[in-house]
């Protein structure tokens, strides 16, 4: 069995895709593939496929990461690339597919770059995204208050967008719609996308 | 990406998948190279509309033509509806985005009477006028399809052109009559007689005139001069070599049926004589076991769907099912499809069936006695015994199942209180059977879920009158206070939307303005409980002058003029009498296999299997 880590790209109106429907979207891409996928065992299989940090819904990205395996080994990675790039709905392109090299549970932190469409200026943009964030915030028991600051590495500003490094851990992760809705009202819209991911010492993710 | 543009209200709804179009297989054209545009309309949302086969089926017929591009458009949800109507966003297609009334032709599938409402509404909301008479050359041309049409006459008044019948052949040869017209600088009024006078199967309201008698029953329905009184519906004569889709797109969101649909035959050999179906798709037509299986593969491939079901009226009437199961088994279990037989009569052979095909997936078991009693299943044709009934839940049970769905319906004609006990008394024996064996660590549940008749064109029960909301009440609540234990799972149907499906059923063109005095007062998604409000339907037909019990309530003589006596969907009404008849006197029909009931669908031609 092969062991494959696909990096794609997920752009325009696919963002409106949730990530439960953009992970049975790209199963059946798998199926149509042609490729020999590894499917679960038991009464009910379906194509192993898992995600390293889900996208949220209405986010681009241009660096998202997936595994699966396959049971032929005879195959280069570049002709998996091209099965998959024949088969993917439009707004879905695989970069490149390799090897895992890192463990998913070393992801650590994704790149967000935050367009803005809004009367702030940057100074006043950089301003509210520093120090405490505090915003009201829907858990499993009600609404809480949680400082958002602490899932924040970094923040820089320029011309209304807004680059961000933030924690995307399996288990402590920020999604950086929150850190928009914490500026408030005057952010009339913003388009999200997802540069990268990295592990602890802020390597690229591979 | 060209839907896009709406993109300030798509991240302010509940699932926006159902507006963006873009889904993996879309048909998508070069507009420099079309010269006719069509929208394709579902009114109802998008998780229903897609997974409607119709639907995939005839935009495909159309998308093969060059030069034609076929779009798509669904009922936008409430919450969508609301931010289109307060930023004056127009109704618009997935494909291009481009508002429906810049479409060259609207298409409407009616598939249940409840829908009506969100096809007015879907006008209105493309701000077409929803009058055809109130529609000029620069408006879409509105045409209609679908079950309902057999009885097209409360929309008759918002649709320009009806195709009555199996659409495959008819709407390509209408999208030529129309291209043709529209070279020729042909008006619309001009290609709409062309339409009616010479293709067939197409029904234009406007060059009929009714006239009614004092009592409200219709005295006359006239054809303008040349127009052909009845029309006759459209079928597809030999089904192996029609077109069929393979292709179409895949949605994101989940949808009702999100699978691969292979039909297998069209038309039904049963003959129940409340089911409107098993009536106008006649005659029995099938497809080959090879023809299905190839496309089954090609819908396999070209889609990575991991289930796979068989459409049709009965799984079990199919002639080859054995050999076409085995012919798809050979590569479904490898490739891990998972295939699902639908079907609503009882016998054993089928379970022994499900055990083979289920395989892969086991999924729940439904059976549909209909009626309580042998005496009422005899009123209705349904060809089964209790005995069939009771030793098919026990082959059910010894299966291994826990659990089985039994539909039943009330209000049927000669229904007395007995027939309703019968199903409390059928569902205990059910119960009973479980137990009478040793099952040790097991429990059993029957559901049984019990719906309203609503007589239907078309049928032995066209004349009939449905029976009161408090006489259904009544019913609904004597069989409750008869059932006796916990194991069966009562559900029932709520009588008052069955009350308004069945004058929209049975009604005539009159209906047309309570439909716009409902799209007035913002009534639409009528199926939806959540949407569906009684009160204002009754207000809506007072206020219009319209007596909702001469629709729903009237028993009909055989001599009266019905509205749908212009369309001819095959079957005879002589033939639908006969059985009207028959059903008085509690006489069963025999299915068409086993003889001819001369009903009069073979003049249509075709491959059939079993007219003589």
């Amino acid at each position: 069995m092969l062991s494959v880590r696909m990096f794609f790209s997920k752009k325009g109106t696919i963002r409106y895709v949730s990530h439960l429907d953009l992970s049975r979207a790209i199963s059946r891409a798998l199926v149509r593939s042609g490729l020999d996928i590894v499917y679960s065992e038991g009464y009910n299989p379906h194509v192993k496929l898992v995600f390293i940090q889900p996208l949220s819904i209405f986010q681009e990205s241009v660096y998202e990461a997936a595994d699966f395996r396959i049971h032929n080994e005879d195959i280069s990675f570049e002709e998996i690339t091209a099965a998959l790039n024949r088969v993917l709905p439009e707004g879905l392109e695989v970069m490149y597919t390799a090897s895992p090299v890192m463990d998913i549970s070393e992801c650590a932190y994704a790149t967000y770059s935050v367009k803005l469409d809004t009367d702030m200026s940057d100074d006043e943009i950089r301003d509210e995204l520093s120090g405490e964030m505090i915003i009201n915030k829907k858990t499993k028991s009600g609404y809480k208050d949680v400082d958002i600051s602490e899932f924040v590495k970094n923040v820089s500003v320029k011309d209304g967008t807004v680059e961000m490094t933030v924690c995307a851990a399996c288990n402590r992760a920020l999604n950086p719609a929150l850190a928009v809705q914490y500026l408030g009202d005057r952010v009339r819209s913003s388009l999200i996308t997802r540069t990268g991911l990295y592990n602890e010492k802020m390597e690229k993710f591979i | 990406m060209n839907t896009d543009r709406y993109s300030h209200l798509l991240s302010r709804v509940e699932k926006p998948g159902r507006y963006t179009g873009n889904e993996y297989g879309e048909t998508q054209k070069n507009l420099d190279e079309i010269d006719t545009r069509m929208c394709f309309c579902f009114p109802d949302t998008y998780e229903i509309g897609m997974s409607n086969l119709g639907m995939k089926i005839l935009m495909g017929c159309v998308n093969r033509l060059d030069g034609v591009w076929c779009e798509k458009s669904f009922a936008p949800w409430v919450d969508m509806e609301a931010l289109m109507r307060e930023t004056g966003t127009k109704l618009f297609s997935l494909e291009t985005g481009d508002p429906l009334d810049k479409f060259d032709i609207v298409a409407f599938t009616l598939q249940y009477e409840l829908c009506y409402t969100n096809m007015v509404n879907m006008l209105s909301l493309a701000e077409i006028p929803l009058y055809s008479e109130d529609r000029g050359e620069e408006h879409p041309l509105i045409i209609a399809g679908g079950p309902c049409s057999y009885n097209p006459e409360p929309v008759a008044d918002f649709v320009d052109v009806f195709s009555i019948g199996e659409g495959e052949e008819a709407i390509p040869e209408l999208v030529e009559l129309y291209r043709k017209c529209k070279k020729e600088g042909k008006t619309k009024k001009e290609f709409l007689y062309l339409a009616a006078t010479t293709l067939e199967g197409f029904y234009v309201p406007s060059l009929y005139d009714v006239e009614y008698n004092e009592d409200g029953t219709i005295r006359s329905f006239t054809p303008a001069q040349g127009v052909p009184a009845k029309i006759q519906k459209r079928i597809i004569k030999d089904l192996d070599k029609v077109y069929y889709p393979t292709k179409s797109e895949i949605p994101y969101i989940e949808t009702v049926h999100d699978r691969i649909v292979m039909e297998i035959f069209r038309g039904c050999i049963r003959g129940c004589r409340f089911c409107q179906a098993g009536m106008v798709y006649r005659p029995y037509r099938e497809k080959t076991p090879d023809v299905i299986d190839a496309c089954a593969k090609e819908c396999f491939e070209n889609t990575g769907y991991s289930e796979m079901s068989l459409s049709c009226l009965s799984v079990s009437d199919y002639t080859r099912l054995p050999e076409l199961i085995d012919k798809l088994l050979l590569w479904t279990d490898e490739k891990k499809v998972s295939l699902s037989l639908p079907s609503q009569r009882i016998d054993a052979f089928y379970e022994e069936l499900m055990e083979k095909v289920m395989s892969v997936r086991k999924s729940g078991m439904t059976f549909a006695p209909e009626a309580g009693t042998q005496r009422l299943r005899d009123v209705i044709n349904k060809n089964i015994t209790e005995e069939e009934i009771l030793s098919a839940c026990r082959k059910a049970f010894d299966g291994g199942r826990n659990s089985l769905k039994l539909y039943f319906m009330n209000g049927l004609p000669t229904e007395t209180d007995e027939d309703i006990l019968g199903i409390a008394n059928l569902s205990q024996k059910i119960v009973d059977e479980f137990y009478s064996v040793k099952r040790p660590g097991r429990k059993v549940e029957v559901g049984i879920s019990v719906s309203c008749l609503v007589p239907k064109p078309f049928t032995p029960f066209q004349w009939e009158k449905q029976d009161t909301i408090e006489e259904l009440r009544r019913k609904q609540m004597l069989l409750r206070d008869n059932i006796k234990t916990r194991k069966i799972r009562y559900s029932w149907h709520e009588a008052k939307v069955s009350h308004v499906e069945a004058i929209f059923a049975k009604g005539n063109r009159k209906l047309s303005r309570a439909l716009v005095e409902a799209n007035k007062r913002g009534q639409r998604f009528d199926g939806w409980d959540e949407c569906f409000d009684f009160e204002k339907w009754m207000d809506i037909f007072a206020s219009v002058g319209i007596d909702p019990a001469f629709y729903a309530n009237r028993q009909m003589s055989y001599d009266e003029i019905l509205p749908w006596d212009h369309i001819d969907c095959g079957v005879t009404k002589e033939f639908l009498m006969r059985e009207s008849e028959k059903a008085r006197a509690a006489v069963t029909t025999p299915d068409c296999r086993t003889q001819c009931s001369a009903c009069g669908a073979n003049k249509l031609g075709g491959e059939r299997k079993c007219c003589r």
